[in-house]
């Protein structure tokens, strides 16, 4: 049902629950959350894993979703607790559902 | 990377992990797991490397070694330059040693320089210090340095005043010395006086500064004759009393003679021999090597002191004293004739300079025997010279 609501662009449950509770976005998904700076600094939090990195990729496992960043001179500065620190010149970012 | 940040790695130690570009995600996944941090990553052709510390480093290599990853390790810094020497540890402890005496010294003195004085010596200066509880080895602080110079200025007899400052270690000591009120004979210059003859001569020229000459040029005078007289008359024929100062220059006759002996007795030296050596680091003596037995009777000894001092930088508190013993044993000899001419001549060049040393000598006659037991020299010498001398009224 959940899904059948995303694909049709309706919120879905916990969506409507944080809207009606007033209940920050980030911890009804898995504490994530995507802090930019400029074109070369972003924080993410709520990363499990990475799944893919390169200099040109980097594919980061969120709780139900994938974050893909795309573009040059990628670094990971910093990984810890879930929370990573990705440099470099980002040209694009894409969340892609895992499910 | 901020140079504060390059340091701290630096003394904590640092070590790059490179594997191949493949395993990149793997590798940070790991260090998320094991709680590793890192501070750069770097991609070359087909590898990527990870620098972290080098603790860090070590729980790293083994994770990758469980996971059947392929790495390559460099280490790096402080800790790895210290594993080298680990067995050294006489360096380790010779530097401690020395950075602790460093920072407990830098509150003492380690020297001190004299200045403005003209009279007294710079180590008489020192000497007066010692008195008051200040010397090398002192400890530095204002309060200490304030009650010194009271009880220095209290004590002394000769310094007028005095200021202390410091430059880090060194002192800088500046004096002015307290100027004298006592005449040749130690009466109080106020004293009235006569300025007479010390010896006969011709008057050649006078400098009268006070009190009314007598004597005029081409004069001859004898010992103790009036030269300046401290009686003054006024214009009503009353006399009053001053003290007489002046100059007067004439030409005298001296006249010297030595005897050098050609038989003598000649002490002969034998090798020297250390009996003692000291450490002195400030004022603290340590004995570092001492001879048993007693010194003979006829034995001589020389104290020397060797300091330590590093160019360009002021002397070390820090010295070596060593004494020294030559025995010695007396034996007969006999002097050349030119051994004898050479050793009259250097004592009259010594009796001369001691006699007039303020004079201008005009001309000398010089007379030489030769006896079978001894060698003669006498010195007939016309000078100028200063013959007035001070003497009290009454």
């Amino acid at each position: 049902m959940a899904k059948k609501d995303r694909d049709m662009g309706t919120p879905s449950f916990k969506e409507k629950l944080g809207e009606s509770l007033d209940i920050p976005a980030d911890l009804l998904c898995g504490g994530t959350t995507l802090e930019m700076r400029g074109r070369g600094d972003l924080c993410v939090g709520g990363c499990r894993k990475i799944a893919t990195f390169t200099e040109e990729t980097i594919r980061l496992e969120m709780s139900d979703f994938d974050i893909i960043l795309k573009g040059e001179r990628l670094s990971c500065y910093t990984y810890c607790e879930g929370r990573t620190v990705i440099g470099g010149r980002i040209k694009s970012i894409e969340i892609e559902d895992r499910r | 990377m901020a140079l504060l940040v390059k340091l701290k790695n630096l003394l904590i130690g640092s070590a790059r992990i490179t594997t191949a570009k493949e395993n990149s995600a793997l590798l940070l996944n790991v260090c998320m797991q094991k709680h590793l941090p890192y501070y750069e990553t770097e991609f070359s052709e087909e590898k990527i490397s990870i620098y972290t510390s080098m603790s860090s480093a070590k729980r790293l290599t083994n994770a990758l070694k469980n996971e059947g990853i392929e790495y390559e390790s460099k280490e790096w810094g402080l800790p790895l330059i210290l594993s080298k020497y680990k067995t050294r540890w006489g360096l380790i402890a010779g530097a401690a040693i020395i950075t602790v005496l460093l920072i407990l010294s830098s509150n003492h003195v380690w020297d001190i320089r004299v200045s403005g004085n003209t009279s007294l010596t710079a180590a008489e200066v020192k000497a007066e210090l010692a008195n008051v509880g200040f010397t090398i080895g002192s400890r530095i602080g204002k309060r200490d340095v304030d009650e010194i110079s009271n009880f220095l200025l209290i004590d002394s007899e000769k310094i007028a005043w005095i200021s202390i400052n410091f430059r880090g270690t060194v002192a800088y000591v500046t004096i002015r010395e307290k100027e004298s009120v006592l005449g040749e004979r130690g009466e109080d210059i106020g004293t009235p006086a006569n300025v007479v003859a010390n010896r006969d001569g011709i008057i050649e020229y006078l400098e009268v500064m006070r009190g009314t000459p007598v004597v005029g040029e081409r004069e001859s005078v004898r010992e103790g004759d009036l030269l300046i007289s401290g009686i003054a008359e006024n214009k009503q024929g009353e006399y009053r009393t001053e003290r007489a100062i002046g100059k007067v220059y004439a030409v005298t006759n001296h006249s010297f003679s030595v005897k050098i002996p050609l038989e003598y007795d000649k002490k002969e030296l034998s090798e020297p021999v250390c009996v003692k050596k000291t450490l002195k680091f400030f004022s603290n003596k340590i004995n570092i090597f001492r001879k048993g037995g007693n010194l003979g009777a006829s034995c001589v000894t020389i104290e020397e002191e060797n300091s330590f001092s590093l160019p360009g930088l002021p002397a070390l508190p820090v010295s070596v004293v060593s004494i020294i013993a030559l025995e010695y044993k007396t034996v007969s000899a006999r002097r050349t004739e030119g051994e004898a001419s050479d050793l009259a001549f250097f004592e009259l060049e010594k009796l001369i300079s001691a006699e007039l040393r303020d004079a201008s000598l005009l001309r000398k006659e010089i007379r030489t025997e030769m006896t079978d037991t001894c060698f003669i020299l006498e010195c007939d010498v016309v000078c100028s010279e200063n013959i007035a001398k001070t003497v009290p009224l009454g």
